[in-house]
């Protein structure tokens, strides 16, 4: 009977938690939302810059894996890209709140365009870049079905809605069956978008010269539903405007079996990291390094 | 036979278990990324295809039917 008290009061401990959360949650982004542009991203930027002080091993983290990558830069212009880049994902992160008003520009080759145009779905590969959730809602311009897999905390009830209210079908990723969902999009040409440029115990990857492992669902569900395999990834430009660039990885059209017979799921995603190690080159400040991203599990 | 053991191997190696009951669900009984991974393994050993929404109606019913239904295309 104690045990089951105690489980009892460990519940509501945690009901209430995710209560006070959520109503803190709807505050911020009441506030965030009436707040004139220019005003809403400089005080999350700020806001974000004073988490990065604050917090020392996030911090440390993030300079140590920018030294991975680009040793050749001095310590200070290492701690400038932690903070820029952490200021950056802040806003990146909090206009997945407000995505219905965004309004990104869209750039890919003739190609990749007849692919995004030709409303038979494709499987795209993207990562924590510039506003996490622009290539979704980029998708949107040219199919009404763009599907991707979210990690929406508890607390945020109304965590789906702005996925609904710029027309994503956002599916949670902690369901047993995301992938299954995911797979059923694809057989109704569903564009499907997925980070993967963070750690998952799956397919080992060489990034910036060092083995990991990476999340692969995406070339998976590519293979099997033998759909074209995409890249596409958003960036802040100066102005504040958002650019998504789309690329093909592999293409359907040359032969229905191509993805199966020519590249392993390991060559695909190869091809993938390493595009993802130029993009990040090319723009450092807006890429998310403060994940424990070269994790090495025993 | 070949067909049966495979997928017997890979639920055993995923569910960390050697008493696989063929009649449970297959999404009952492995995770749908991993089913993922089962089907390719399928495609690429056996050098078929598998149509998709015809594997999402056995994947519901029993590892046994499923088993029946990859046999089916292997032969």
């Amino acid at each position: 009977m104690p045990i089951k008290a105690s489980t009892q009061q460990k519940q509501k401990t945690v009901n209430l938690k995710h209560a006070l959360l959520s109503v803190l949650a709807k505050m911020l982004i009441t506030i965030l939302r009436i707040l004139p542009a220019k005003v809403r991203k400089s005080s999350i930027k700020q806001l974000g810059r004073f988490i990065l002080h604050c917090a020392k091993k996030t911090r440390s983290r993030a300079i140590n894996n920018i030294q991975r990558a680009l040793p050749d830069l001095c310590f200070n212009e290492m701690k400038q890209i932690a903070f820029d880049a952490y200021a950056n994902c802040a806003f990146g992160v909090a206009e997945s709140l407000w995505l219905d008003q965004l309004d990104p520009e869209i750039y890919c080759d003739e190609a990749t365009l007849e692919i995004l145009q030709s409303g038979e779905g494709a499987c795209i590969a993207t990562m924590h870049l510039g506003c996490y959730e622009a290539v979704p809602l980029a998708i949107n311009k040219f199919s009404g079905q763009s599907v991707t897999l979210t990690n929406v905390p508890d607390f945020l009830e109304q965590g789906l809605q702005f996925y609904a209210k710029a027309k994503i079908t956002a599916i949670n990723k902690n369901d047993n069956n995301a992938f299954a969902q995911l797979l059923k999009h694809t057989t109704s040409n569903a564009y499907i978008s997925l980070h993967c440029d963070l750690y998952a115990n799956q397919t080992p990857v060489n990034f910036f010269k060092q083995t990991t492992k990476a999340p692969s669902g995406v070339v998976m569900l590519a293979k099997l539903s033998k759909k074209p395999l995409l890249l596409a990834y958003s960036v802040y430009q100066a102005d504040g405007s958002i650019s998504v660039f789309f690329e093909t990885i592999v293409s359907s059209n040359n032969s229905e079996i191509q993805l199966n017979q020519d590249k392993s799921v390991e060559d695909l995603m190869d091809i993938i990291y390493q595009r993802f190690e130029q993009i990040i080159q090319q723009y450092p400040s807006q890429w998310y390094w403060s994940y424990n991203r070269w994790r090495i599990r025993s | 036979m070949l067909v049966k053991q495979t997928i017997i191997n890979f639920i055993q190696e995923k569910t960390h278990s050697n008493d696989i009951d063929l009649e449970m669900s297959l999404f009952a009984s492995i995770k749908s990324f991993d089913f993922m991974m089962l089907m390719l393994d399928l495609e690429q050993k056996f050098n078929i295809a598998l149509p998709l929404e015809e594997a999402f109606e056995l994947s519901t019913h029993n590892i046994c039917q499923f088993i029946t239904w990859v046999e089916k295309h292997a032969n």
